[in-house]
């Protein structure tokens, strides 16, 4: 059997196997194992199952992973979702759309304390949109700004999908969190000004809320806002700076910064046994889950590299002399069709052994590559039919709003994403300054 | 037995918890360790690695089969009624079994060689002994094949005669299409 057929064959059966509800991880992992008894033998087919979980999990770059996550939970349980978003209104509500910029803001500076797009957008949803609603703004709007924003929480560091892509693109993975900053911010920006355009010109989509009082009251509330936010800021802050100057590794910024947002939460008396053992348990499940996935993953990919579907990849690339203006639109739009079906773990762990090897024949950075990747995949998050961020505002809104409505109200954002798109492919310094200029 | 197994269960996540806050700490102490005094905690990378991650990496995984958490895409059939889906999921299960089985009964063997060579990594200037992890990783996947064949045998019940038990109520009433599984809330 020619290696075409035989990684095309297997990419196809196991998309069969995750359709009819077998667990992703255990799809990868069957259809891996009997590609190994079928080129080699049943012992080597049984060594790469004996192997690999133990291989994957004791790793030490991943055990930022659940650090991260317990860091995202103890913050969100000690209220900072609440206090961020508090601020970000008072502070930025006598603009267009105020509501909406506040929400947009306020996500951001959540995604600096939460590695994941889901869970940011989870949390504002419950926050942000019964207030938009309530002050009469479109439920479109509404939707739309949560579900995207939400996205942030992947690229500004910490970040569970660089995390990821790290490990196993074999690339720094304090590089890839420090490069996914200026995209973030410049994603925060644009959704921004899209969101204030907008409701200058219809402005019947977002009526201006009057925060009743007067203007010494307002900045008396402004500054008295940020007390119980500042805080994290500075630790989070602190968290960056560090990774940026070689102070610490991912994991330890990850446990330093679980323990500081424990402390934090001690000090404003918010730390109780419960809010440990949910954050904690949360941790936990998540980190099992993502693993089990990895192990069928990793031994996927293993089986892949045996066909030798990597160096095919990139001998095609060769061949053609493609200019790589032409690979990122076939990259591009690889990524956006998985992004629609798959689940964004299942798109990073499949695509990395296939887009990996032709980056590298065209000489291409790979935290470039890295950032592109991990903007895909949120992007995936968005699309229909299989958006998830889309389905958990669904989630928390119920039978208020429509999906349809959402997803109309994040089709401006993913406008917005095709001009940042279009800028971090067309200018990867908006990517690598941060991560090149550091020592 | 069954609330045997769901004690267990339970109790190997909490294990998996307490590993990850002693993690918390121990990284935390070995950076202002280094940081502050000059002198790290010897061994932590390789500690850590080797059980606390092995820890909260295994030995949840029954909890999330228990709490039909492991990810799968459910797209494909939303369109199917709910017990031909319950049967089509039993026989699925049936590969899920054969695969954490084959893992279990792999884990065992590395596990029981492991032993006998007392399996340690270099650490600094002397060893740090890994070899009880190994059990740690048959544990957990061992817990969760058992698992998994308890919601096979209950998903074929269901599927065959219709009673849905009482435990997975909520799963089928609930809405299948906006149903997110838990672990993708954190990607």
């Amino acid at each position: 059997m020619s290696p075409e057929l035989l990684g095309f064959g297997s990419l196809g059966l196991v998309l069969l196997l995750i359709a009819i509800r077998m667990p992703i991880g255990v799809a990868l992992g069957v259809v891996a194992f009997l590609g190994f008894w079928f080129l080699r033998n049943e012992r080597v087919a049984f060594a790469v199952m004996q192997n690999t979980p133990f291989e994957v999990a004791a790793n030490w770059g991943l055990s930022a992973i659940p650090m991260f996550i317990l860091m995202g939970a103890v913050a969100h349980s000690a209220g900072i979702s609440e206090a961020l978003f508090k601020a970000a209104r008072l502070w930025l509500s006598s603009l267009p759309g105020g509501l909406a910029v506040a929400t947009n803001m306020a996500s951001a500076g959540f995604a600096a304390a939460s590695g994941s797009s889901v869970a940011t957008s989870a949390t504002m949803g419950r926050l942000a949109i019964p207030e938009m609603l309530k002050a009469g703004y479109a439920p479109s709007l509404a939707a739309g700004v949560v579900a995207s924003s939400g996205t942030l929480g992947a690229l500004i560091p910490p970040s569970i999908m660089f995390v990821i892509y790290g490990v196993f693109a074999e690339v720094s993975i304090t590089k890839l969190l420090i490069a996914g900053v200026l995209p973030g911010i410049l994603t925060a920006a644009v959704y921004s000004a899209m969101i204030i355009a907008r409701c200058k010109l219809n402005p019947k989509i977002a009526p201006p809320i009057g925060l009743g009082m007067d203007k010494d009251e307002l900045w008396r509330e402004r500054w008295r806002s940020l007390a119980p936010v500042w805080p994290l800021l500075v630790l989070i802050i602190g968290m960056i700076g560090g990774l940026y100057g070689g102070v610490f590794t991912p994991t330890e910024a990850g446990a330093a910064g679980a323990f500081l947002s424990c402390v934090i939460a001690a000090v404003q008396w918010r730390l109780t046994f419960e809010v440990i053992r949910t954050s904690v348990m949360e941790a936990v499940k998540t980190t099992a889950q993502l693993f089990f996935v990895a192990y069928g993953a990793v031994m996927y990919t293993k089986f892949l590299a045996l066909v030798g579907v990597p160096a095919m990849m990139a001998t095609m690339v060769g061949d053609w002399a493609v200019d790589p203006v032409l690979m990122l639109v076939a990259v591009s739009i690889i990524y956006l069709i998985l992004g629609m079906f798959l689940d964004p773990l299942g798109v990073l762990l499949l695509t990395l052994p296939i887009v990996q090897p032709m980056f590298h024949a065209l000489g291409l950075d790979p935290i470039w590559l890295g950032v592109i990747v991990v903007k895909y995949i949120e992007i995936g998050l968005l699309t229909p039919p299989v958006g998830f961020n889309a389905y958990v505002v669904k989630n928390v809104v119920g039978d208020r709003i429509p999906l349809e409505t959402i997803f109309k109200g994040i089709g401006w954002f993913l406008a917005c994403e095709a001009v940042i798109m279009f800028l971090i492919l067309a200018f990867p310094q908006i990517s690598l300054w941060l991560p090149n200029s550091m020592n | 037995m069954k609330r045997l197994l769901d004690a267990v269960v339970t109790g190997a996540g909490w294990i998996a918890g307490i590993a990850t806050i002693i993690m918390m700490f121990h990284v935390t102490i070995d950076v202002a360790g280094r940081q502050l005094f000059g002198h790290p905690l010897t061994g932590t990378v390789e500690i850590v690695s080797a059980y606390n991650m092995i820890a909260l990496a295994f030995l949840p995984l029954a909890l999330i089969a228990r709490e039909r958490g492991h990810i799968i895409v459910e797209l494909f059939t939303g369109w199917m009624k709910m017990r031909p889906r319950t049967l089509l999921d039993a026989f699925v299960a049936i590969i899920t079994l054969v695969y954490t089985s084959v893992f279990t009964w792999k884990a065992i063997e590395v596990a029981i060689d492991k032993t006998e060579i007392r399996e340690a990594k270099e650490a600094g200037i002397g060893f740090v002994e890994i070899w009880p992890a190994r059990w740690i990783v048959a544990i957990g996947f061992g817990l969760m094949a058992v698992y998994v064949l308890v919601l096979m045998l209950r998903d074929f019940r269901t599927g065959i005669t219709g009673e849905i038990h009482p435990e997975d109520v909520e799963r089928h009433g609930g809405v299948s299409s906006t149903h997110i599984n838990q672990g993708e809330e954190q990607l």
